[in-house]
């Protein structure tokens, strides 16, 4: 299943990625950064909405733009796009605020059978990693795309 | 050669190439938020476990 999600545009080493998000107020430009963290192959995402005028960007905004699956799913596919050009990455991701922590979760948890099916997932639960057990409030998470990914 | 309508029906998505977002390669977002990242490095088990699956 291909879920609703919007065109993207990257740099050429795939770390940084735009897209435009279009809904009830207008259009939001979206930037994703994959950034090398303090170990090797691990990777912090970093997700924010960039001002059209200024070029700011700020990933505590609460956009409401109507359209957060789309965004969430579009976000997945930079994923998939990044994990594919760096197979040995893992990525980490939690939210800027506890809502938007809650909106991974709850995004991992409605697609569970897609994510498991192509990523091996970790959760962050009081200071400890362990493999992603579906409904658990993880504060985090970790992901790595698996060898044997169905890409189609 | 697969059309781009095609390459969109697959989960890994055709990506267009901005080299104006080259920019960024050189420019962390949130450098805040990759300094708590890595604190929380230094606090829990998950560089042993990733260490670990990568070699395995």
């Amino acid at each position: 299943m291909i879920l609703d999600r919007y065109e993207i545009s990257a740099g050429e080493n795939l770390t940084t990625f735009e897209f435009l998000s279009e809904g009830k107020k207008g259009q939001i430009l979206k930037i994703v950064q994959f950034q090398p963290m303090n170990l090797d192959n691990l990777y912090n995402l970093a997700f924010g909405d960039k001002n059209f005028n200024t070029g700011q960007i700020d990933d505590t905004v609460v956009t409401d733009n109507g359209d957060s699956e789309k965004v969430l799913a579009t976000v997945v596919s930079a994923i998939y796009a990044f994990a594919h050009r760096y197979p040995d990455s893992w990525i980490y991701a939690t939210g800027s605020t506890a809502s938007r922590t809650r909106l991974y979760r709850m995004g991992i948890n409605k697609y569970y059978d897609i994510v498991v099916a192509d990523f091996e997932i970790m959760g962050e639960y009081r200071n400890e990693w362990e493999m992603y057990t579906f409904g658990k409030d993880y504060q985090a998470f970790a992901i790595h795309k698996k060898n044997t990914t169905s890409e189609t | 050669m697969k059309s781009i309508l095609e390459l969109n029906e697959t989960k890994v998505p055709a990506v267009k190439i901005d080299p104006a977002l080259n920019k960024y390669d050189k420019v962390v977002l949130f450098p805040e938020k990759l300094a708590m990242a890595n604190e929380m490095l230094k606090k829990t088990n998950i560089a042993n476990i990733i260490e670990k699956k990568l070699n395995s």
